[in-house]
């Protein structure tokens, strides 16, 4: 393990994620390698999102459960409020993070959580659901909800990584994105020297500095330039168009 | 929209920032390391951000240790890993988001939190369990080999009362209890002979006059065994007969008919009685329902003082008289005299 040439240098960001991202960059800049930052354990999990009937069923139905009627909360007794209509638990974002992560590290919700991103469900899915049932049940204002959202989405994420699983992050069948990303990347990149290479040869760059007077003597046999002599005129481009 | 679109809506904003942190990083990262992918940049932000949130107590908590190959000692801010290094950071970083006070408990979370996970198969925590599983499985190998193997107490020493601790100490090699106890009763002296166990003579008193103690097993074996059947300890207590079969077990349907009937008939009172308290006695006139009390209002002097003079309620300032008593004519009050003013 590399030891690191230096100590971490203080970051302040209102973002957790640009937070995170120059955590990793000053790590690798201290002297981690990215190795040791993220090892690998091998093949990921893939938690692909697959589609169910009876699921979709269970939706359905419980959709068709009938809703409110509008404005029936306006005929509500005002002495008798929703949890979320009170004063929350926790009004101090902090309080609060402190809370759902304390719930979100206990082993049966981790449990539950690994097995939730191993069938497909999307990280952002879960926080949602966790942050919103608690905020029904009055812990929370739908501000302090909205604060916590990145850092919750992001512990749920380590959390997937730590059980080597390859998750979605939004709704969608999303987990390959990156790696799309990657391959469009080094095609792009091929591509791009292609290009490169092709432009070169089209301008002539390959030539330069190269001139019968520097060419040694003796590197091409002599039974071959004397072909090639005879034979000056006749010999055709590789490019050249074919007769017909 | 309704507060479920709105919060879903910002939710996917959240999401999309984190995408586009993790494009922005790959990008940042490449120019130093040639050749990463995407989802290993998205695997360190993960880490990171854990860090960051948690004061690196949440990685601790899975399982990373030190020299783990994983992420280093997250607890510890002096971990040699990338999170040990971070700590720092973090801690000082979430001084306005978490404290150092979720440290504690997410280490003391992180035993069963990582056996969690390796029941799950996770191998990423796989080697945090591997340290701790061996030692619970030869700690129970360790404890019992000596209890099966130790010496049991001898009969002279159960009957000096002597402490097997203080024996298994002196002989250095244990003593088996296992042993001891079935040995040591089965060698006991003669037995509580019939007669004194009718007599209710206690074995400690007879085994103090023999001297060599009492063998209890033998002792009520040979009760048994000589054809006497004792009573039971209900039949002992109440010193009566045997009871005879119950009521119920002799006739069962009857039983089952008086308790539906009774059932019934109890559900029916208590019905009664509950809406008699609700309602009210219909016959008596007047009276108010069971579970009323006494209003407080009732109880109003002012109130009390107008229905003794049959006034309503609501004209009882007509009626307000100050010292106006009969004597003085019983005079309204606006109508009364007053001073004349020139």
């Amino acid at each position: 393990m590399a030891q690191p040439t230096r100590g971490p240098r203080p970051i302040v960001s209102d973002s957790i994620s640009d937070v995170a991202a120059q955590s990793v960059l000053d790590g690798l800049d201290a002297g981690f390698t990215i190795d040791e930052i993220a090892p690998d354990n091998g093949p990921k999990i893939r938690g692909e999102a697959r589609f169910n009937q009876e699921g979709l069923d269970e939706v359905v139905s419980l959709s068709a459960q009938g809703r409110p009627i509008p404005g029936q909360s306006l005929v509500n007794d005002p002495a008798q409020p929703y949890m979320w209509e009170q004063p929350p638990e926790f009004a101090n974002p902090k309080d609060a993070l402190d809370y759902m992560v304390g719930l979100i590290m206990q082993p049966d919700a981790m449990k539950e959580i690994v097995g939730a991103l191993a069938n497909g469900a999307a990280v952002a899915d879960i926080a949602m659901v966790m942050l919103y049932t608690k905020f029904t049940e009055g812990k929370f204002n739908p501000d302090v909800l909205l604060l916590l959202a990145e850092p919750v989405m992001y512990v749920i994420m380590a959390i997937g990584e730590e059980a080597n699983i390859k998750y979605n992050i939004e709704d969608s069948n999303d987990l390959d994105e990156f790696d799309e990303d990657d391959n469009e990347e080094e095609i792009e990149g091929k591509l791009n020297e292609f290009r490169n290479v092709f432009e070169d040869i089209k301008n002539g760059t390959t030539k330069k500095g190269i001139e019968p007077s520097k060419i040694q003597s003796g590197v091409v046999p002599q039974n071959i330039l004397d072909k090639v002599k005879e034979q000056g005129p006749e010999i055709r481009s590789l490019l050249s168009k074919g007769e017909e | 929209m309704g507060l479920f679109k709105s919060i879903k809506k910002a939710f996917k904003k959240v999401t999309r920032g984190i995408k586009k942190v993790v494009k922005g990083v790959v990008k940042g990262v490449k120019k130093v390391v040639k050749k990463i992918s995407s989802s290993k940049i998205l695997k360190a932000l993960a880490i990171a951000a854990a860090i960051v949130v948690t004061g690196g107590a949440a990685l601790g908590a899975m399982g990373a240790t030190t020299g783990a190959g994983l992420f280093g000692s997250a607890a510890a801010a002096g971990g040699t890993g990338f999170a040990g290094w971070m700590t720092g950071t973090a801690a000082s970083l979430t001084s306005t988001t978490l404290g150092a006070t979720l440290a504690a408990p997410f280490t003391a979370l992180g035993s069963a939190i990582g056996s969690t996970a390796l029941a799950l198969g996770v191998p990423a925590i796989s080697n945090a369990g591997a340290v701790a599983l061996p030692t619970v499985s030869t700690g129970a190998t360790i404890a019992s080999t000596p209890l099966t193997a130790g010496a049991p107490l001898t009969e002279a020493q159960i009957l000096a009362r002597a402490n097997p601790a203080t024996v298994a100490a002196s002989t250095g090699q244990g003593v088996s209890l296992s042993s001891t106890v079935p040995t040591a009763l089965s060698t006991g002296a003669s037995p509580l002979t019939q007669s004194q166990i009718i007599a209710g003579v206690n074995p400690a008193t007879a085994a103090a006059s023999t001297g060599t103690g009492v063998a209890i097993a033998d002792t009520t074996a040979q009760a048994f065994a000589s054809g006497y059947t004792p009573q039971t300890t209900a039949e002992i207590l109440s010193s009566s007969t045997p009871a005879s079969a119950s009521f119920a077990s002799k006739y069962p349907k009857t039983t089952q008919f008086l308790t539906n009937v009774g059932t019934g008939v109890a559900t029916s009172v208590a019905t009664g009685y509950a809406m008699q308290q609700l309602a009210g006695d219909p016959e008596e006139t007047g009276s108010m329902a069971g579970l009323r009390t006494e209003g407080a209002s009732s109880f109003d002097p002012l109130r009390v003082y107008a229905a003794e003079r049959g006034i309503a309620d609501a004209d009882i300032s007509k009626y307000f008289t100050f010292g106006n008593t009969a004597e003085a004519g019983n005079m309204p009050l606006f109508q009364q005299q007053t001073i004349g003013v020139a």
